[in-house]
């Protein structure tokens, strides 16, 4: 059958972040609504009852906004509930009212227009304040005044979090953590971005509630509208607007495959890594939210083999006190499923602090003071960091990582920090123990090269494969343009992962994977062949990684990785490693047809 | 002044009868508007006068310099 002339049928390709299948209707979240229409009123006689229309208005969201405040205490939300309160002040806020109602009398004109004009004047103050966190509140006068447009316009663009039973699939150009802190999740089945990557906010949050997502579409707010069917196929990383009927059912039959395959796989989470030649393999799960706990241990984690910290500084106003730190690693560690956790220490650049703003913008943000090497500049914020984890380990199994080490004095310096932190702990008379495993992250070229002298400073290696492959094939991650080049099984990156493994066991330490390639099924046999002693990845990836580890042999696996290794092209090594895959699990590597 | 301490501030000016102003870098600002508050971007640390105008004056500057010493009820 063909697509009729009304509803064309699109494909678009993406990158797909959460997979899963999601079909439905199409819900677009525009931060700033296009569609509002501008006047100027017919005659003044209009202008009481336009001023009464825009007070309804503000009545109507302040109702609105409080109970989202309502919903999201009761949700018990990480995001600040606080900055409701911001909103519902400025809805309140009688010089931004008067100065909207001074627009509609003395000028003639609607509402709406009356409000972007008071938008446009607080865009210009805002603007001429120096401070940059400050002047980027207008984002928040912003917010405040779209909804205030939308009841304007009544019925239409009631927003997702209000709709009534049905799901729908996000269409935006990018979600920021301030929306999805007021959406009504469980009303959500997928979602489908022009911008963003891997690892942007929609991605970690699509991953985190199992919702299929596809980012990365570059204009799906172009070709699509209200209410169109989609599908978004967070596997494939494809989205298809408007698919017609034979299409929809294959999607559909697809779909129930999908999930009956995830309950399927599972029972594969609840059993141990081990292969039939009784290989033993660890398997971790990668979190950023303690939220996240409850689903890794359902699909089979073993232990936190990355807790990313970072989340605890931005978003807020403040640094995080040690008490801060303190409540989300006590969560962490005392949870009786895990056998350990590691914590790596805050990985972000100078720029995330709210003291530090004034810091000159960097050329290559990537490469520069980030993650370590800002740890070990400002030493008191670190070792705020340091004293909790200590703290914590008191109550459980923590090994602390540092992200970013690219030589022995970094770990050195780090490691002296780490025990002076100790002793000040110690010296407040707090009893904590006397020693905690220490790991390097190896996501630096220059750490592989000198692996064998990291391994002699530390407890553990845990391998990043995500900047690992940015630094040593010099792709920027966030360039779109580059991601045909980013490939984790090119031969120099097989080679680098092959060194540090060898590295590692000869000096006598174990070393995990904690990069995105960990939970990539179609790595999973290279990897064992290498005798990586742990695997973590997101809790989605764990059950099928298991399942696949249980059903080859570590004989195998190590003639698969030599072959792997001869060949001279990613290219090569891919199509070599895809057949062996597909023919060895036919049932987990379906072909598209 | 952040976003969080703002609001707080308006929350409790609002609560009296009293005109209440914020007085900072020599510009002067309703107390019980947020965008205004936010606008003089007073910075942590920063100096700032409160003026208050009205029956219950004494005691609004009173609450509102506590409000301040306490760090806005943050810690």
């Amino acid at each position: 059958m063909s697509p009729d002339q009304t509803t064309k049928t699109f494909v678009l390709k993406g990158v797909g972040v959460s997979p899963g299948i999601a079909i439905g209707k199409c819900y677009r979240y525009d931060p700033l609504d296009s569609q509002i229409s501008f006047y100027k009123l017919k005659d003044e006689s209009l202008i009481p009852e336009e001023i009464s229309r825009f007070k309804n208005a503000l009545k109507e969201s302040e109702q609105q906004l409080l109970k989202i405040q309502k919903n999201l205490k009761k949700a018990n939300v990480a995001e600040p509930v606080y900055v409701i309160d911001v909103h519902i002040l400025i809805l309140k806020d009688k010089i931004f009212i008067n100065r909207t109602i001074k627009y509609i009398r003395e000028m003639s004109v609607n509402a709406e227009w009356a409000l972007r004009m008071t938008l446009d004047h607080y865009k210009e103050v805002f603007e001429g304040v120096e401070d940059d966190y400050i002047s980027s509140r207008v984002s928040d006068v912003q917010y405040v005044v779209q909804r205030i447009l939308r009841n304007l316009s009544g019925g239409k663009s009631e927003i997702v979090w209000e709709t009534e039973n049905r799901g729908v699939i996000i269409v935006s150009h990018d979600i920021s953590p301030a929306d999805t802190a007021q959406m009504k999740l469980d009303k959500i089945l997928g979602f489908a971005t022009d911008s963003g990557g891997r690892t942007s906010h929609t991605a970690i949050v699509a991953r985190s509630l199992e919702l299929p997502a596809v980012v990365g579409l570059d204009d799906i707010t172009r070709f699509v509208h209200e209410d169109d069917d989609l599908i978004v196929d967070g596997t494939a990383g494809m989205v298809v607007i408007n698919p017609y009927p034979d299409m929809l059912k294959r999607y559909e039959e697809k779909k129930r495959h999908y999930d009956a395959a995830n309950d399927e796989y599972l029972k594969y989470g609840r059993q141990p890594a081990v292969s039939l030649d009784q290989h033993r393999i660890q398997i971790g799960c990668n979190i950023e939210f303690i939220e996240e706990i409850p689903s890794a241990v359902a699909h089979g984690a073993e232990n936190i083999g990355l807790y990313r910290t970072e989340f605890l500084y931005i978003y807020r106003e403040n640094l995080p006190t040690e008490e801060d730190h303190f409540t989300n690693y006590r969560q962490v560690v005392t949870n009786k499923n895990l056998a350990w956790s590691t914590i790596r220490t805050f990985d972000l650049g100078g720029d995330k602090f709210p003291n530090y703003q004034k810091q000159s913008k960097e050329m290559n943000p990537q490469m520069g003071m980030r993650a370590i090497r800002f740890c070990l500049k400002e030493v008191d914020i670190f070792k705020i960091q340091l004293r909790a984890i200590w703290r914590a380990s008191a109550l459980g199994n923590i090994k602390i990582l540092f992200p970013m080490i690219s030589s022995v004095d970094e770990i050195r310096e780090a490691k002296k920090i780490l025990e002076e932190a100790r002793r000040e702990l110690i010296d407040e008379g707090m009893k904590i123990p006397e020693k905690i495993d220490i790991g390097a992250m190896i996501e630096v070229p220059s750490a592989v090269v000198i692996a064998d002298k990291i391994a002699r400073e530390v407890d553990f290696f845990s391998i990043g494969t995500n900047d690992l492959i940015q630094y040593s094939l010099a792709i920027d991650r966030a360039n779109e343009r580059l991601t045909y080049l980013y490939e984790p099984l090119h031969p120099a990156v097989l080679r680098q992962i092959k060194k540090v493994v060898d590295a590692a066991h000869k000096a006598k330490i174990e070393v995990s994977m904690c990069g995105e390639m960990a939970g990539d099924p179609l790595c999973v046999l290279v990897l064992l062949g290498m005798e990586l002693d742990e695997l973590s990845m997101n809790h989605l990836a764990i059950p099928r990684i298991k399942k696949i580890i249980r059903e080859s042999t570590l004989k195998e696996s190590k003639s698969m990785l030599k072959r792997a290794l001869s060949f001279n092209t990613a290219s090569e090594v891919r199509s070599y490693v895809q057949k062996y895959m597909a023919r060895r699990f036919p049932e987990d590597f379906k072909t598209e047809d | 002044m952040h976003a969080r301490a703002a609001a707080s501030f308006v929350k409790v000016a609002q609560q009296f009868q009293s005109e209440i102003y914020i007085e900072h870098n020599g510009q002067t600002v309703d107390g019980t508007s947020i965008l205004d508050i936010l606008t003089v971007a007073c910075p942590y640390g920063g100096e700032l006068t409160i003026k208050a105008d009205g029956a219950d004056a004494a005691a609004a500057i009173e609450e509102l310099v506590k409000l301040i010493e306490n760090k806005f009820g943050e810690e």
